[in-house]
């Protein structure tokens, strides 16, 4: 197993080599240019000249070529600086580290929720093939998947606001400093997220308990007088899991992308929302770490995935 | 049903209880967080304390507000001279030349001013960088004095002293003297002195390399300053400059920085929050949540601030601001949506709400570089034929817009909107025959079928590309124009407006530091080689007349002048447009003080005179 993880984190090593050359480029070749924001609102209304563009593009080292600016970058993050916001000099690690403990909040809270809800629903639709319960699993887990969460995020501060004058607080509190505030702030996008994704669990569980419950080893089970409970919770469901971690695991990523709309809708200082703001200003070093974070995370949560499998089924073994 | 299924029957009550359990455990963790109780306040924004009633002021050279009596009147001292603002609609003369300016302190626009509390203000928070002379959007403006003031007391109308207490004009109206307060510190400590004033203004006018100052253009016109002694300093203009005071006391030209800050920091503050002589310094700034400032108890009027301290919370969404204020997540915004403002007008115990006047204004701009906007009469059929109604009901979904003409709305040298309606072009309808005028513009120009194939960016923000949509449909329906709509990110279009690459671009316009004045607004914009002006327009004779503008201090012929270059530009056209787009002021009615009913434009300041009255 040991040697299974080393190989997979030396293998991620070319995909966020890849992933940073990608984004650095990105940033670069896409148009918009950053020196546009440098003047805030009056951007729009006075134009920097070629001299003073000139000046700026010095003072952040933008006038270097491509290959010393990332060499320069690549610097930074081995040294876990990150850099410095472009303009602001704020250096980016701090911005994740404030920032990431609410987002990563929402992440758990949406995988909780989804775990709690769409698991259930899926064994309980699975077991019920065509009944009324059935039914309503399935319109649960479509309409759920059809429905982009910013929308109903925006959907619910609206009627929140409407009907009962609240809202969720605007400033981020740590969960530590103010439980009852955090949950607040945390339990809108979570809940929402957390649908979206318990709708797929809810597909992807189904189909798979069913299939499951096909299989031999249950007809054994029941055959030797089982009762049903403990037949479907340590034996179908366990062997039904593995779509459904993997599921979850894509989820995640999903969420980190996800997330930026949903912070958005609910106006949670979260990450995404950090994303948001960066490239509205065009802000290189926040938009690279960022999205180099996401990779990395997204790497992990895979292979954190791949080594849960030989948990849920002993017949898988890694570098054995 | 299969077998196994029928096995698992018997215990179908207990996977419901289960289910019931899980989903009941999630929808309580939803409702309980919901819940429409008061919500426990959060520790960085907690609401405002209640207030303790103001104690009387230490004597000095202001009269200080007492909680028992209604807050000192906001008139000026007596035989003071008070000079009001270009936008001072409600005073009936100009800038007195060569007046005098004495003392006169800001004070609440409402009685019995309480102490305590921390007021909220919903805004954009976000900023690039912090140096204010270089366009920074941050909302740290009070930290810092100018050497004059727009009065919140009665509605930013009236400019009164700040950190100089009298200013002497020359006959000749080109040099300004101004007396400066005595006694003031910087938050850090060091003292106000006149070499603060000379280096806050010299980098912008004559800028270090590295520095980009945005208000250089406004501040053109100053030819000198010099620091007569540690207490006077002497401003030289070029050339007599009607707004000269008004760019003084305009948030982003106007701070006073340090001159030991500026040089430990090479002139260039764009890395630094530098310490202020402001009524509130800085305490906290989380990008992209909020700036945190606390009371400034060395503040030079012992009387202010009222409330212990400010928090600009950053709601980029226009409607976000409206729902903060109406759900008491803040206490003001001087923009609201329209639809949340809307809603806080059915909530009068709750919230009021205004709309004040912007100096913001939207348009279709044209290449004039471009065949067939170099010809006038082309871009002369669309102003005629520009639908003013189904514009403005366009616009009007998200943010008020005036009828207004070439002088924003709510300005002392406005037409009245009875007279700009009469005009063609400016007709709430535009009627038929005007149409056909503007169809006979087309034909002798060349295209009496229309135009194909023009290209037409614009801003993707909700507010410009509805508009811009809404020119797209009836360009093609009244004069057969077919434009082929880019809608581009704000970054990217102002690349492809800098960069001449477009035939029509929309966007929106406005006079660097927030000053509304015609002269300023339209060297920008229309002046041969103006800062604002990309469509490239050129017109020898209209910028003869913009400088004459520029330096007529007399009321009535600047009147004249200015007529005058709005039926050229009228004439000519190089934008088409809206009229100035106004906002939605939006407050929790236990705020007081801040000259909210007296405001005509859109201003984010007034902190200091702000009190809660609960």
């Amino acid at each position: 197993m040991r040697n299974y993880i080393v190989q997979r984190l030396l293998a991620a090593i070319p995909t966020i080599f890849g992933i940073t050359v990608l984004i650095f480029l990105a940033m670069r070749v896409l148009p918009g240019d950053p020196f546009l924001a440098v003047g805030g609102e009056a951007a729009a209304t006075v134009r920097m000249t070629e001299d003073q563009i000139r000046q700026a593009r010095e003072q952040l080292g933008l006038d270097r070529p491509y290959w010393q600016q990332y060499l320069s970058w690549i610097g930074d993050i081995a040294r876990g600086e990150l850099g410095r916001s472009f303009w602001r000099d704020e250096p980016v690690r701090d911005l994740i580290v404030r920032r990431a403990p609410i987002s990563a909040e929402i992440a758990i809270l949406a995988i909780v929720v989804a775990w709690l809800v769409g698991i259930p629903i899926g064994v309980l639709s699975a077991t019920r093939t065509n009944s009324v319960v059935d039914y309503i699993a399935r319109v649960f887990a479509v309409l759920f998947i059809a429905i982009p969460g910013f929308w109903l995020g925006i959907l619910i501060v609206t009627a929140l606001v409407l009907t009962f004058l609240w809202r969720p607080p605007i400033t981020s509190v740590d969960l530590w400093v103010d439980p009852w505030t955090n949950l607040q702030i945390v339990i809108g996008p979570g809940m929402v997220l957390g649908f979206g994704i318990a709708a797929v669990l809810a597909r992807f569980s189904r189909s798979s308990m069913l299939e499951v419950m096909g299989e031999d080893y249950v007809r054994t089970a029941r055959a030797k007088g089982l009762a049903g409970r403990t037949i479907i919770w340590p034996h179908a469901l366990k062997n039904a899991m593995l779509p459904t971690i993997t599921v979850t695991g894509t989820a995640i990523g999903g969420l980190l992308g996800g997330a930026v709309a949903v912070e958005t809708a609910f106006s949670v200082p979260g990450l995404g929302l950090t994303l948001v703001q960066a490239l509205n200003e065009r802000d290189w070093t926040i938009v690279q770490n960022l999205v180099l974070l996401y990779g990395v995370l997204f790497t992990l949560v895979n292979l954190a995935v791949d080594i849960s499998y030989s948990w849920f089924d002993p017949r898988i073994r890694y570098g054995e | 049903m299969t077998d196994v299924e029928r096995g698992i029957g018997p215990k179908r009550l207990t996977r419901r209880a289960l289910l019931v359990s899980s989903l009941g455990v999630a929808v309580g963790l939803g409702l309980a967080a919901c819940a429409p109780t008061a919500p426990a306040p959060s520790k960085p924004a907690e609401p405002a304390k209640p207030a303790e009633p103001a104690k009387p002021a230490a004597p000095a050279q202001q009269a200080p507000a007492q909680a028992s009596k209604p807050a000192e009147a906001p008139k000026p001292a007596q035989g003071a001279p008070v000079l009001p603002t270009s936008a001072g609609v409600a005073q009936p003369a100009l800038k007195p030349v060569g007046s005098v300016v004495v003392d006169r302190p800001l004070r609440p626009s409402a009685p019995n001013p309480k102490r305590g509390g921390e007021i909220r203000m919903a805004q954009n928070g976000t900023a690039a960088h912090f140096d204010l002379a270089q366009g920074s959007t941050a909302p740290t403006f009070r930290l810092y004095n100018k050497l004059l003031q727009k009065d919140p007391a009665d509605g930013y109308k009236t400019l009164v002293t700040d950190l100089a207490t009298a200013v002497e004009v020359a006959p000749d109206n080109k040099t300004y003297t101004f007396k400066l307060r005595d006694g003031v510190k910087f938050h850090d400590g060091t003292p106000f002195t006149s070499a603060d004033v000379v280096a806050s203004f010299k980098r912008q006018v004559d800028p270090p390399t590295g520095v980009i100052p945005t208000f250089k253009f406004i501040l053109g016109p100053i030819s000198g300053i010099d620091a007569l002694d540690p207490m006077t300093v002497r401003f030289t203009l070029s050339q007599p400059y009607f707004s000269f005071l008004d760019v003084l006391a305009a948030d982003g030209p106007g701070q006073i920085y340090s001159k030991k800050t500026l040089d430990e920091n090479g002139n260039d503050l764009k890395k630094v929050i530098a310490p202020g002589t402001g009524p509130y310094k800085f305490t906290e700034h989380k990008q992209g949540e909020y700036w945190l400032f606390d009371k400034y108890p060395d503040y030079y009027d012992k009387e202010l601030p009222y409330a212990d301290k400010v928090r600009w919370l950053h709601v980029p969404l226009a409607d976000d601001r409206g729902t903060a204020v109406l759900t008491g997540r803040a206490d003001w915004t001087s923009n609201a949506g329209l639809q949340t403002w809307l809603e806080g007008q059915k909530r009068p115990d709750v919230v009021t709400g205004r709309h004040t006047k912007g100096i913001v204004r939207t348009a279709a701009i044209f290449n004039t570089k471009h065949k067939p906007f170099d010809d006038k009469r082309v871009r002369k059929a669309i102003h005629l034929a520009w639908n003013r109604a189904d514009m403005s009901a366009v616009s009007g979904r998200f943010e008020p817009t005036s009828y207004s003409r070439w002088v924003p709305h709510g300005d002392a040298f406005e037409m009245p909107e009875e007279e700009i309606k009469k005009l063609p072009g400016y007709q709430p309808q535009t009627p038929p025959e005007v149409i056909q005028q503007a169809k006979k513009l087309l034909a002798d120009a060349g295209f009496p079928d229309g135009i194909k194939g023009v290209d037409f960016i614009a801003i993707r923000d909700h507010y410009t590309i509805n508009g811009a949509t809404a020119m797209q449909d009836w360009l093609k329906r009244l004069l057969n124009i077919e434009a082929n709509l880019r809608p581009l990110d704000r970054t990217q279009c102002l690349q492809e407006e800098a960069a001449g690459n477009f035939d029509i671009c929309f966007n929106w316009k406005q006079t660097p530091g927030a000053i509304s004045d015609f002269g300023l607004y339209a060297a920008l914009a229309f002046k041969t080689g103006g800062g604002n002006n990309a469509g490239y327009y050129s017109n020898p004779e209209l910028d003869k007349l913009i400088d004459e503008i520029l330096s007529e201090l007399d009321k009535e012929k600047r009147t004249a002048l200015i007529r005058k270059a709005e039926d050229m530009l009228d004439e000519e056209s190089p934008w088409v447009g809206n009229g100035f787009n106004g906002h939605g002021l939006f407050w929790r009615n236990e705020l007081k003080g801040m000259g909210f009913e007296q405001r005509v434009f859109t201003e984010g300041a007034g902190f200091e005179v702000g009190f809660f009255d609960k």
